[in-house]
């Protein structure tokens, strides 16, 4: 049956009816765009705006790429069914905030297609951001109700690709850098987390014991490439950068130390949760329900 | 937003900009230095002929407000806003050391060096590796006055600038795997070219901390990094030093980082630049378009990588 789209499925559920969370996602994502236009509007972005717009979505893209890659672990660790709801929809919000970055880029080398394609194919970052955006855009063109039934069984391999794209993503974030890397070995360091927990078992993901175990294998794995990237990429003396992991006094929290933090609130959330289902019903709790498709 | 749609046939911004707005602003910005020196910059500016006209930037100036809160300075930070935390870094007393092959190793107060050079306004271009460029009035003098007062012996070929390191108003020097202090150089005969320049002020004012005050490197030609900040040090050398940006990433920034659009950074394109404060993007010009004055610094050394 042909069904009309209506952009009131934004905040709809499948049923019809009103649903907050779908709402007050829909509102949320549209605060990074919101911010930065208002900024640029009242106050300006500074000496070079468009060069700052473009970093500023390209950062929140992959931020809330990310983000959709936590709401699987999200439902497992804490049961939390409803995140499906808008998983699909904080996708294709960072398709969007980087469609937009890509068109900021594109303005910004004065919208010629043949000096853009140029630029493209020879800076190996530009090639690599650009795979990841095809990519993207792939997996959002995907993702309308009447795709997924088409596919079927394959749709669920095709956006097994997101995680490719997120890798290249990340990858172009770490080479325009010019010499810090903070910033995108935050960004690596949380996308590590969850790949290493797609790894594990699925009986064993809420597990808090294992989840401790991984908040530190996270941290570690952070250490470990932000130090490897200098040792790649620069000629800076990795140790030192290894180094000052430990020395949180002298050189404040490193990227380890978020993905450390968070990976530690979601483990101490978890074991949280775990003995207030024991007390409140004896025995495991039952998984809910999932529904399929979000 | 305006969309500049960029054509072969654009003319360079100095086509366009009246010969007379140029003087009137100028003027202005040489009166608003005062003093003996800048009486005389005006006096020539009045002019309508060259020497005015020499080192005529052909674009408009860079708003003060742009040049001075959009820096590089990663003894303060990797980020561009540092501006505010700069304002910290005490400005007086300042002395500079001048030693290695000079005849007379002597440390020197600003204000004494300064009552030893004529201080005049030069208006450059500055292009920074980033792609970026601004325009802006420097005062100052030329390093030649400098090189001079130092009295290097036959010995020196490289004057190194050395940049201030002081933990406690520099938050970025905590990042102790850069290799600190910043350190510049240009060979001999370079600090002898009419351009190279140290600058004490900007926009008539004294120099911002944020954009290297008290006292700074000017090479115009040449990408922003090798104009060091801050300097507390002058060495002549007999050998070339490692410079701060050379050591960290050898493959992407040399010794000599001379502007070339024809050369791209191994990750991105020079072929163009972004003036700061502006939606503009202009082409670059092989050493920033001071051909003219400095291209002879390098001829015959083809075995070199000038350019980056």
């Amino acid at each position: 049956m042909p069904v009309r789209p209506r952009l009131s499925v934004l905040w709809r559920d499948r049923a019809g009816r009103f649903s907050a969370l779908k709402a007050a996602t829909l509102l949320a994502l549209t605060v990074p765009a919101l911010a930065l236009a208002l900024r640029w509007s009242l106050v300006g972005l500074g000496a070079r705006p468009l060069n700052a717009a473009i970093h500023d979505l390209g950062l929140w893209g992959l931020r809330l790429l990310l983000l959709s890659l936590a709401i699987s672990p999200a439902r497992a660790v804490f049961g939390w069914a409803r995140g499906l709801m808008i998983r699909r929809m904080v996708g294709l919000a960072a398709a969007s905030y980087l469609a937009a970055h890509f068109t900021l880029y594109a303005l910004d080398q004065g919208f010629r297609p043949l000096h853009i394609g140029h630029e493209i194919v020879h800076r190996v970052y530009l090639a690599i951001g650009f795979t990841a955006l095809v990519g993207l855009a792939a997996l959002a063109a995907t993702s309308t109700n009447a795709m997924i039934r088409r596919l079927r069984r394959r749709w669920k391999q095709l956006h097994r690709l997101v995680y490719a794209v997120a890798a290249l993503g990340l990858l172009h974030g770490l080479m325009q850098a010019k010499s810090d890397i903070t910033q995108p070995a935050i960004l690596v360091g949380f996308f590590a987390w969850e790949m290493l927990f797609r790894a594990l078992p699925a009986r064993r993901q809420s597990a808090p014991l294992v989840l401790f175990l991984l908040a530190f294998v996270a941290a570690a794995a952070t250490a470990g490439l932000e130090a490897g990237w200098y040792a790649a990429a620069t000629n800076l003396p990795w140790r030192r950068v290894l180094d000052a992991n430990l020395m949180p006094e002298l050189y404040g929290p490193r990227p380890s130390a978020w993905v450390g933090m968070v990976a530690l609130a979601v483990a101490i959330l978890a074991t949280a949760r775990s003995v207030f289902n024991r007390r409140g019903r004896a025995g495991p709790s039952a998984p809910e329900p999932v529904p399929l498709r979000g | 937003m305006w969309i500049r749609q960029w054509r072969n046939w654009n003319l360079p911004e100095s086509a366009v900009t009246p010969e007379q707005a140029t003087l009137g602003r100028r003027r202005a910005v040489a009166l608003a230095i005062g003093g003996l020196a800048v009486g005389r910059v005006a006096a020539a500016r009045a002019d309508t002929t060259p020497p005015a006209g020499r080192y005529d930037p052909g674009r408009p100036l860079t708003e003060e407000k742009f040049a001075t809160t959009y820096n590089n300075y990663y003894e303060f930070s990797t980020d561009k806003d540092l501006w505010r935390a700069a304002q910290r870094l005490p400005q007086h007393p300042w002395t500079l050391r001048i030693e290695g092959k000079v005849r007379a190793p002597r440390t020197i107060a600003l204000e004494d060096l300064l009552k030893q050079v004529a201080v005049e306004e030069r208006i450059y271009r500055h292009r920074c590796v980033e792609a970026w460029a601004m325009t802006v009035p420097w005062t100052g003098f030329p390093l030649a006055a400098l090189v001079k007062l130092a009295d290097p012996t036959p010995e020196a070929r490289y004057v190194v600038f050395e940049t201030l390191t002081d933990a406690k108003h520099m938050p970025g020097l905590a990042m102790l795997w850069y290799p600190w202090p910043y350190v510049e150089a240009v060979t001999i005969a370079e600090a002898a070219n009419e351009l190279a320049f140290i600058a004490t002020g900007l926009y008539g004012k004294p120099l911002p901390p944020q954009n290297g005050g008290p006292i700074r490197l000017v090479l115009p030609w040449k990408y922003g990094f090798k104009s060091a900040k801050a300097i507390v040090k002058v060495t002549f050398a007999e050998t070339r030093p490692a410079t701060f940006w050379e050591t960290i990433q050898p493959a992407e920034y040399g010794f000599w980082a001379n502007v070339n659009p024809l050369m791209p950074h191994p990750r991105w394109s020079q072929a163009s630049e972004r003036l700061l404060g502006s939606d503009e993007r202009v082409p670059t010009r092989l050493y920033n378009g001071y051909a003219e004055q400095v291209a002879g610094l390098y001829a015959g050394k083809t075995a070199e990588k000038l350019f980056m």
